[in-house]
């Protein structure tokens, strides 16, 4: 059964996140000449995932981690184009050669890292969406172009890292063990009586044990057996007691 | 002279629901010779778990409760009574101070 671990981007990592991308953002669309209005990029805690009809979906993978941009095959197509000041599909595909270029720029620049760009067939799955899963999602939107962009939580964790915590250290569980208090039980055994006995019982009776004035005590723990036998003394105001070795712990499995 | 054997098999138990007054009637006397345990209460101690693993033979631990306390009576583990403890003779006793 595949196992999918539940974790969200808080408030405080998106922000980072979308303030890293949007500068990234600008400084592409400056490095290559563009209006820096042309597209801005928006943080969508709940982005639908596109409907595949149409869309292209570019994917950066670097080792930690891969960023998605999804947009119409159309928007795509002619981002070089603008780019280049060239006619979309001219004779020299100078559109598409300088399309691919910038792209590959603008999503190696975002995922932080060289990587392999690649097309990706289908499109993610629904569940890449859904902020459960830790993703960062995005629109990115400008005159002529509507696309999504993905951020898949490993490399969310890079580009945002969590801040580390102020956290208790953690204390082994033997040493939390030990320091466990166990509150034991100090009981003698009186024996038997008949029910009748005890029935008849009143105030100022004086129920004998089996035991003689010398018996020996039980140390017990009320959910298991004698752990020792003892002696009954005081210490000052208090009741104390001397362990000793218990019979009956012995004599038991 | 050989006989046949048939196995006894129960009957199948009615679902019927009880009715009339109770059969047996609420006298300690049918059952009182029954035996019962009784064990006495004396108090607690509180230590750890590493003080527990640690007890050595002939060690003292202060208890929990002072002198004075009463001790507890436990009919099979519930308590119904308290007493102080005594001696009479060469035996351990329990006089009752207090019954429920």
């Amino acid at each position: 059964m595949p196992v999918q671990r539940l974790h969200w981007l808080g408030n405080e990592r998106r922000r980072r996140l979308t303030a890293r991308l949007a500068t990234q953002l600008g400084e592409w669309l400056t490095a290559w000449s563009v209006d820096a209005t042309w597209l801005t990029l928006a943080d969508r805690t709940s982005v639908h995932a596109p409907a595949d009809d149409g869309w292209r979906w570019l994917r950066v993978a670097t080792g930690q981690g891969a960023l998605l941009l999804g947009a119409p095959r159309a928007q795509l197509a002619e981002v070089g184009a603008r780019l280049a000041g060239a006619q979309p599909h001219d004779e020299f595909a100078l559109g598409d050669r300088v399309g691919k270029r910038a792209l590959d720029a603008l999503l190696g620049r975002w995922a932080g890292a060289a990587g392999t760009l690649a097309e990706i067939h289908p499109a993610p799955p629904a569940s890449a969406f859904a902020p459960r899963f830790g993703a960062a999602v995005y629109t990115l939107r400008g005159t002529g172009f509507d696309g999504v962009v993905l951020v898949e939580h490993d490399l969310c964790d890079v580009l945002a890292p969590p801040l580390a915590a102020v956290r208790a250290p953690l204390a082994t569980r033997d040493v939390a063990l030990v320091e466990a208090p166990v509150q034991l039980q100090v009981t003698l055994d009186l024996g038997e009586a008949d029910l009748r006995d005890v029935s008849q019982l009143q105030v100022g009776d004086v129920l004998l044990a089996d035991a003689g004035v010398d018996a020996l005590f039980h140390l017990v723990h009320p959910d298991a057996r004698p752990l020792a036998d003892a002696r009954l003394y005081r210490r000052g105001a208090q009741l104390a007691l001397q362990v000793l070795p218990s019979h009956q712990a012995k004599s038991k499995p | 002279m050989k006989k046949d054997l048939n196995r006894i098999q129960a009957g199948e138990a009615p679902d019927s629901a009880p009715e009339g007054a109770a059969l047996v009637a609420k006298d300690i006397s049918l059952v009182g010779h029954v035996p019962v345990t009784l064990t006495a209460l004396v108090g607690s101690v509180s230590i750890t778990v590493e003080r527990l693993f640690a007890l050595r033979k002939g060690e003292v631990l202060e208890m929990n409760e002072s002198v004075d306390e009463p001790v507890t009576l436990l009919l099979n583990g519930k308590a119904i009574a308290r007493g102080e403890l005594v001696a009479v003779d060469d035996k351990l006793g329990i006089r009752i101070t207090e019954l429920a």
